[in-house]
C-alpha cells in the first residue's frame, strides 16, 4: 500500500503540468461549489430569519378561524393553563401574546390601512424585530403605555410626525366601530418599506380595552430553542393545549411563498454539485485515460514481472484518488479565502426594491455550513473512482505481451 | 490555408477517443448554457406577463408626484385628451383609472380599502382581474351604482352579490364623500393583498363622487410586445413634452422590485455561466497541451522542412476552433432539442406547481428559446478555447528542430 501511493505521488509529479492543471480545474469546481452554497444559506438563512422576525415566530397558536378570518371575532383567553404549559414546554425559549387586527389609521391629511398590534413589549422584543428596531422617539414601555409606534415609511405616507396624534378605527367585539386617538410616541425604521407600512404597535391593555376583548388575545408568538425541529415543536405543544379551540402554524405555514423558496436553495445546492462533477468528469477521465495510455509499455512491464492486474487497478485508482484529493484540498483552500474576502458581505443596495421580495437583506452576508462540504467531498471522491474506472478497466483487459511489443 | 485546415482536420481524428471526449465537454456546456438561458428568459416574461396583466399594465402615465404620494389632487387633467394622443401610437390599449383610499362599511363590519373607478369596457382588454371574477360578474355599466371587491375582502365584510356597501371617503375638495354601492361581482386574484383590499366602481361614478371633472390618478397602456415597453415608453414622454405636469412610468418603474429581482438574477446566473465555462476550460486545456507536447518531433520535422512557426500554430489554433465547433454544433443541437421539446410541454414543479396555481400563475415552468444564447454560448466557448490553445501553440516558436530531432 506504501508502495502504491508513493507511485502514485511519483507518477503524478511526472506530469506536473498536465495534473496540476486538472487539480487546478478541480479546485476550481469545488471552490465553485463552496462559494455557492455559502451565497444559497446565506440568503436562505437570513430570509427565514427575517421571515421569523417578522410578526411570524417560528409558530403561531391562533384561535380556529382566524387564519381565514383574521378579526377580533376569532380571539382567545391566555388562561392559566395555556400561559403553564408555554412556560413549561422544554422546546419553547420564548413567547409572546398579541392582538393582530386589522385598522385604519387616519391623519389629518391621509387615510391608511394597517395591521394594528397590540403587544406586551416585554417578551415582544425578544420575539419581533420590534426588538432591534432603529428608532425615533421611544418603544412602549408596558402592556398598559399610551401611544401608539408606525413605521417610517407610514409616518411620510400619512404625513405626520413624532409627537402627533392620530386615529386608529377597527371593529370592536360588539361589531360597533371603535375609534381611538393617540400620541404618536416612536417611528420604528427598518429600511424594508413592507414592514414599515404594515404595522402600528399599542400596548396589549389599551388594544383589549379599544376592542372590548378583556384578557383575550388573537394570537401567540413563538419562538423554539434552537435545534429543535419546528414540526417536532409542533406536536409537543399540539399534546399540551386544546386543538378543538386553537390551532398551531409553523412560519412556513403562514408563509408558504417563502417557505417554497428556501426549500429550492436545497435543490439548487445540489443542481450545481451535480452540473460542477459533470464538467469536472470529462476532464479528468481525458488526462487519465491519456496517461494510462502514455505508460500502457509501463504497466505492461509490471505484470510481466509478476504485479497482478488488481494491483495495476489499485493503482490506478489510487493515483486518480490523490489527484482529486490535492484539487480538492486547493479548492477548499481557495474556498477559504473566497469566503474570507466576502465576509463582510455583497452590498445589495443598488437592488433595494427587488430586495425584500425575493427575501434578500441589503447586505448579502455568505454562510457556510460545514455540512454541505461533506456532498462535495463525497462527491468528489466518487468521481475519482469513476473517472478511474476506464483506465482500470483497460489495465485489467491488458495483455502485457502486446503491451510490450506493439507500444 | 487550405493545407492547414486539412492537416488540422485531420490532425483532430488522429486520437480519436481524446477529441470526442473533448468535443462532448464542449457539448455539455454549450446545451446547458443554452438551455439554461432559456430557463431563464422563460421565467423571466412569465414573471413581468404576471405581473403587468393582472393590474398594472406595461406603461402607465400619471401626474409627477402620484407614483411617491398617491394624493387625490394629483391628477391627470384633461385625461381624454391624453388617451386620445396615446391612440395615435397603434398597437396600444389604454384605459383611465382614478382611485382613492376609503372605508367600507357593511352592515356589520368596516374595512380600509383601496377604490379604483375604471372604464368597464376597456379595463376588461388590459387587465386579468375582470376574468376573475368567481361570483356574480364585472362593471358593465359606466353609471351604475355597483362595485366588484376581493373575496377575502367580502368575507370579512359579511356581504354577497346584491349586499350593499357603504363607502367614506374624502373628495378631491377635501370634504367627505358618502357612496352607497350594490356588489355585483367577487374576484379571486389569488393574491392576498389584492383580494383583501381592492375594489373596483366605474370610473363616472367615482369622478361623480369624489369631485373629479375630466381627470385620472393613472392612464393605464398595455402594448403588443413588453420587450418594446421601453422604446413605447421614451416615445410617449417625447409626445408629452408640453404636459409638464405629468410623468411616465415604464413597468419597471411601476414595479421596481420586479425589475430588481430580474437584474440581480441576472447577475448571478452571468456568474455562474462563467464559472461553468472557467471550469470546462481548465478541464479541456489539457487535452490541447498534451496534444502539443506529443507532436514535438512532428512539429520538428515540420520546421526542418520548412514549414515557418506561424503556419504550425496557425494550424493548431484552427485544430482547436475545429474541435471547439464540433462541440459547440452537438451542444447547440442538444440545447435546442432539450429547450424546444420542454417549451412545449414545460417543467412540472411538485408541489411548488400547486402553490404557483393558487396563485393564478402557470403551475409548469416553460423555458422560451433565447436566441442570444445561440449566440452568446457558441461565441464565449470559441474564445475560451482559442485562448486555451494559444499558450500550449506558442511553445512551437522556442522549438530547436535539430534538438528535437536529435533527441527523439
Amino acid at each position: 500500500m506504501k508502495l502504491l501511493l508513493h507511485l502514485a505521488w511519483r507518477n503524478i509529479w511526472r506530469q506536473w503540468r498536465r495534473n496540476s492543471l486538472i487539480m487546478i480545474a478541480v479546485a476550481i469546481g469545488v471552490f465553485s461549489m463552496i462559494l455557492y452554497d455559502a451565497l444559497l444559506r446565506g440568503w436562505q438563512l437570513s430570509a427565514i430569519e427575517d421571515t421569523v422576525n417578522n410578526m411570524s415566530g417560528h409558530m403561531k397558536i391562533h384561535a380556529q378561524g382566524y387564519v381565514d378570518d383574521p378579526s377580533v371575532y376569532h380571539s382567545f383567553k391566555l388562561t392559566k393553563d395555556l400561559k403553564l404549559s408555554l412556560d413549561q414546554n422544554q422546546q419553547i425559549k420564548m413567547w409572546t401574546g398579541r392582538i393582530n387586527v386589522p385598522a385604519v389609521v387616519v391623519s389629518e391629511r391621509e387615510t391608511r390601512g394597517v395591521s394594528l398590534i397590540g403587544i406586551d413589549p416585554k417578551t415582544e422584543e425578544k420575539i419581533s424585530f420590534v426588538g432591534g428596531v432603529k428608532l425615533e422617539g421611544k418603544m412602549l414601555d408596558d402592556t398598559n403605555s399610551s401611544g401608539v409606534v408606525i413605521g417610517k415609511k407610514m409616518a411620510e405616507q400619512l404625513e405626520t410626525r413624532l409627537g402627533k396624534r392620530i386615529v386608529i378605527m377597527t371593529q370592536g367585539k360588539d361589531k360597533q366601530l371603535k375609534e381611538i386617538g393617540l400620541k404618536i410616541i416612536g417611528i420604528y425604521d427598518t429600511g424594508v418599506e413592507a414592514l414599515e407600512t404594515s404595522f402600528a404597535f399599542i400596548s396589549r391593555n389599551k388594544a383589549q380595552k379599544l376592542l372590548g376583548l378583556d384578557d383575550s388575545v388573537t394570537e401567540v408568538s413563538i419562538r423554539v430553542n434552537d435545534g429543535v425541529g419546528l414540526e417536532s415543536a409542533k406536536l409537543g405543544l399540539g399534546l399540551n393545549i386544546n386543538t378543538k379551540t386553537l390551532d398551531i402554524q409553523t412560519w412556513k405555514e403562514l408563509n408558504r411563498q417563502m417557505a417554497i423558496f428556501t426549500e429550492f436553495a436545497e435543490y439548487n445546492i445540489w443542481i450545481w454539485h451535480f452540473i460542477m462533477l459533470i464538467a469536472l468528469a470529462f476532464g479528468l477521465v481525458n488526462t487519465l485515460l491519456t496517461a494510462f495510455y502514455e505508460r500502457i509499455r509501463e504497466f505492461g512491464l509490471f505484470q510481466a514481472l509478476g504485479m497482478k492486474p488488481a494491483m495495476i487497478l489499485k493503482q490506478v485508482l489510487i493515483e486518480s484518488w490523490l489527484l482529486v484529493t490535492l484539487g480538492l484540498l486547493l479548492g477548499f483552500v481557495f474556498g477559504a479565502i473566497g469566503l474570507e474576502l466576502l465576509s463582510d458581505g455583497i452590498d445589495l443596495t443598488a437592488f433595494a426594491d427587488g430586495l425584500d421580495k425575493m427575501g434578500f437583506r441589503k447586505v448579502w452576508i455568505p454562510i457556510y455550513l460545514w455540512q454541505d462540504s461533506v456532498s462535495i467531498v463525497v462527491m468528489i471522491l466518487l468521481l475519482g473512482v469513476f473517472a478511474s474506472m476506464f483506465p482500470a478497466w483497460r489495465a485489467v483487459k491488458m495483455d502485457p505481451v502486446e503491451a510490450l511489443n506493439k507500444h | 490555408m487550405k493545407l492547414a485546415l486539412q492537416i488540422a482536420w485531420r490532425n483532430l481524428w488522429r486520437n480519436k477517443r481524446r477529441t470526442l471526449l473533448t468535443a462532448s465537454a464542449i457539448m455539455f456546456a454549450v446545451a446547458l448554457l443554452t438551455f439554461s438561458m432559456s430557463m431563464q428568459n422563460g421565467s423571466y416574461s412569465s414573471m413581468i406577463d404576471n405581473a403587468t396583466r393582472l393590474l398594472q399594465g406595461h406603461i402607465q402615465i400619471q401626474h409627477k408626484d402620484y407614483f411617491d404620494s398617491p394624493k387625490m389632487r394629483y391628477t391627470v387633467k384633461d385625461s381624454s385628451s391624453v388617451v386620445d394622443l396615446v391612440h395615435s401610437i397603434p398597437q396600444i390599449i389604454v384605459t383611465e383609472r382614478a382611485s382613492s383610499f376609503v372605508l367600507a362599511s357593511s352592515e356589520t363590519q368596516s374595512f380600509g380599502l383601496m377604490l379604483l373607478g375604471v372604464n368597464p369596457t376597456k379595463e376588461q382588454s388590459i387587465s386579468n382581474l375582470p376574468k376573475l371574477v368567481k361570483k356574480g360578474r364585472y362593471l358593465e355599466d359606466q353609471n351604475a351604482d355597483e362595485i366588484v371587491i376581493g373575496q377575502i375582502l367580502a368575507k370579512k365584510l359579511g356581504v354577497d352579490i346584491g349586499g350593499e356597501l357603504v363607502l367614506l371617503g374624502t373628495d378631491k375638495e377635501g370634504s367627505l364623500a358618502t357612496l352607497i354601492m350594490e356588489v355585483v361581482g367577487i374576484f379571486d386574484s389569488g393574491q392576498n393583498e389584492l383580494d383583501r383590499q381592492l375594489a373596483q366602481i366605474p370610473l363616472n361614478v367615482f369622478r361623480e363622487n369624489f369631485s373629479l371633472n375630466d381627470e385620472s390618478h393613472m392612464l393605464v397602456l398595455s402594448i403588443d410586445d413588453v420587450t418594446k415597453t421601453k422604446e413605447v415608453a421614451a416615445q410617449l414622454s417625447d409626445m408629452l413634452k408640453p404636459r409638464e405636469d405629468l410623468a411616465v412610468l415604464p413597468w419597471g418603474e411601476l414595479l421596481p422590485g420586479l425589475e430588481q429581482s430580474i437584474q440581480l438574477d441576472q447577475i448571478g446566473a452571468d456568474l455562474v455561466y462563467f464559472i461553468l465555462a472557467l471550469v470546462v476550460v481548465f478541464s479541456i486545456v489539457n487535452t490541447f497541451i498534451m496534444t502539443i507536447l506529443e507532436r514535438n518531433k512532428e512539429f520538428g520535422v515540420m520546421l526542418s522542412v520548412g514549414s515557418r512557426p506561424g503556419l504550425i500554430i496557425a494550424m493548431l489554433q484552427v485544430e482547436a476552433l475545429f474541435l471547439c465547433l464540433l462541440g459547440v454544433v452537438l451542444g447547440t443541437v442538444l440545447g435546442l432539442v432539450i429547450t424546444l421539446y420542454l417549451e412545449s410541454v414545460g417543467i412540472g414543479l411538485g408541489e411548488a406547481g400547486e402553490m404557483m396555481k393558487e396563485f393564478h400563475m402557470p403551475e409548469r415552468l416553460y423555458p422560451k428559446l433565447d436566441v442570444y444564447a445561440l449566440v452568446a454560448s457558441p461565441i464565449l466557448m470559441v474564445v475560451a478555447t482559442q485562448l486555451a490553445a494559444i499558450i500550449p501553440a506558442l511553445r512551437v516558436l522556442r522549438i530547436d528542430p535539430v534538438k528535437i530531432m536529435r533527441d527523439e
